[in-house]
Parts: structure tokens; sequence; C-alpha cells
């Protein structure tokens, strides 16, 4: 709860979880084998920023922000695993599909 | 010539009033439509900024099996095939269709559907769970914390015989209404103590589970699964609120296996 002075924004608590979500996948990247971490970088920034996931929400979404958290932490959990090295991230193209 | 004689030896008029004849067929009556409307929550974490909401369906009971779980099925193979619900055993044993239907906890497998009644049937999924998909709650805290208690024999001695761990049949009666349990969450989701400390406070299914194995004299680790409620939360979250004796569909009863849990602690 500090005061940074005039200019600087105020993080609200669920803001403040969605950085700490972000830098606990980082930290998690950073054990993982060098030549697979561009690809790491690539899949944490695609479900934090691209519109058809993270990116997409709105401030007022705070359900389908709390899921994406929940979904989050549940990915990190399985991720943080020693087994898992390397990831396949393939970016397609999203289709229309009739509902 | 001895053609005509053939036809006329069996037709209508030689076997006198149709006498070993098939009448004729009477159309097989049509039972009337008897509508019902379903209300039933979606939600789609494809789509997760889309609030959740209600869905109405109108069934023709005349068509469709008696209990909950059938017309689901019915409106999930008939009308919207994106419904999406657990079910396994169809007959109340495996606990998988475990919902909120009208209010009450059931299982929609043994919840019979009003055919008098012409209120609509508001259907919901566990109440206070994460939803991974509309009737689908997450189950996975209520997994862990059954986990938790250990629920498996650790017996201290090997027997002599070294077959059998063996238990009289007082012993084993007093295992029974309790190992009947198929977790099926009904009676933990309806706890309001659940509810509001679901994180810390085990439930009332899972504290049974814990009773079931201090009660089980073939178990020697009583001391510590006691000593593991020693805490404000894991087992005193209980203020007998006896929702979950009420919502249980087996016919059980956490809340006296609770009280029974009490006494033990008490007296260790």
């Amino acid at each position: 709860m500090g005061v940074g002075g005039p200019g600087v924004r105020r993080v609200t608590g669920l803001q403040r979880q969605i950085f700490h979500l972000y830098r606990r996948a980082l930290v998690v990247v950073a054990s993982k084998p060098p030549e697979t971490r561009s690809s790491w970088y690539q899949f944490i920034s695609h479900h934090f920023r691209h519109p058809s996931l993270g990116g997409g929400l709105r401030k007022q979404d705070v359900g389908a922000i709390e899921y994406y958290l929940r979904r989050g932490e549940k990915m990190l959990e399985s991720y943080s695993q020693d087994g898992v090295k390397g990831q396949f991230f393939i970016q397609a193209s999203p289709f229309q599909s009739q509902v | 010539m001895a053609f005509l004689s053939a036809t006329r030896m069996f037709s209508r008029q030689a076997f006198g009033s149709a006498r070993g004849l098939a009448t004729a067929a009477t159309p097989p009556a049509v039972a009337a439509a008897n509508m019902k409307r379903f209300q039933i929550y979606r939600w789609n974490p494809d789509h997760p900024a889309e609030k959740p909401h209600l869905q109405a369906y109108d069934i023709d009971l005349s068509k469709c099996g008696p209990m909950i779980l059938d017309a689901i099925l019915k409106i999930k193979n008939e009308v919207d095939p994106t419904l999406t619900f657990r079910r396994s055993c169809r007959e109340g044993i495996c606990g998988s269709c475990a919902m909120n239907i009208d209010g009450v906890n059931t299982l929609a497998c043994l919840k019979r559907i009003e055919k008098d009644s012409k209120k609509d049937v508001k259907i919901y999924p566990l109440p206070h769970m994460y939803i991974v998909k509309d009737l689908v709650p997450d189950m996975t805290l209520f997994y862990k914390q059954y986990k938790s208690i250990q629920p498996y024999l650790q017996a201290d001695k090997v027997p002599e015989d070294g077959k059998e761990h063996y238990q009289s049949k007082e012993d084993r009666l007093k295992l029974d209404g309790m190992y009947e349990c198929i977790l099926c969450a009904c009676c933990s989701t309806s706890c309001p103590s659940y509810w509001w400390n679901q994180d810390a406070y085990l439930g009332p299914a899972v504290l049974m589970q814990a009773y079931r194995w201090i009660a089980d004299s073939r178990d020697g680790k009583t001391a510590e699964r006691l000593a593991q409620l020693e805490n404000p939360f894991s087992l005193y979250r209980c203020h007998t609120i006896f929702n979950c004796s009420k919502a249980c569909p087996k016919g059980l009863n956490p809340a006296k296996a609770i009280s029974q849990l009490k006494a033990e602690m008490a007296s260790r």
C-alpha cells in the first residue's frame, strides 16, 4: 500500500495476482533447458496476451479473470515438474465453429 | 377350375365368420404429450466472459424415462449436444451425476421427475464449487482432502496365519453406514461451513471416511489419525448444521459419524 507519488498507477489486488502468476511462470521457465526457453516464453506470453485468451478480457470480467488465474495455477503446477522439458507451440489460425 | 375351387376353399366364406383369421389391427394408443420445462445452468469455459445463465428445454415426459438423468440425456441426444454433465452407472452407485436439482443435492439417476407438477425443474451444479463446464464441478480439492486422511488400512501387526486381519462381527457392524459412501460430494457441498472454509475444513464426506478408518478395529494408526484432526479447522468447523445427513442420496448419516469423531477426540 505504498504511495509512489503523482503519476504512479495503482495496481489492484487482482492485477497483482496476475503479475505474481506471470513471475512464477518465468521462474519456472528459467529452470528448463536453454534451447526450449524461447518457446516457453512464447507459450506464457500467448496465454496472457492473446485476444482469444487472456488478452481478450476486460477489466470488468472478474469471473473470467479468476477462471484464467485458476487454470494458470493448475497449468503451472503441471509444467513445473522436472519431467516436462519442452513443448511444441503452434499458433493455428482460428476458424469459426457453428454452434 | 381346380384353381378357383382352391381359392374358395381358403376364402373367408369357407371359414364362416372370419374365425381363425386375424382381426383388423387397431392403432396403438398414443400417450398424451406431457411437456415439462427444464431450466439448466449453462456456462462455457471457451467464452468465460459470458455470464452463466439458465437455458430452458421442453421435454415430453411420455417419451422419456422416469429419472432426471433420462431427461438430461434426452436433451443431450435430441436437443442440445453441447450440454455437459458427468454420468456413469445410471443406478446410484458411482456418484458421478451428483447435482443440485430443485435446490436439493442428489444424484440425477435416482431423482424421479415429478410428472404431475407443472413447475419448471431447475438443475444447477453442486453449490459453491468451481465449475469446469455446465453441470460439471471441479472435484480436485475434494479428492485431495480425501487423500489427506489416508483412506487405507494401516495395520501395524502382520496377521498370525499371514492371510487375513480377523475382525469380529460386532466390530464389522460398526462400519455399516459408513463404508457405503460413494463420495458423490452431495453432503459436503450442502454444508454452509464447507462453503465458507472449503480449503481448510474437510467436509462431512471426508470426515465420515476419517471416522470409518478410526472405527475399524483392524487399523493400528488410530492415534495418528486423531492427531491429524487436532486443529481449529479440519474437524471443528462443523457446527452441527445437519444439511449433510439430509442431503445424502444413499441415506447415510455423516453428522452422526462426525459427532462420534468429536467424542473420540475429546476422550483421547
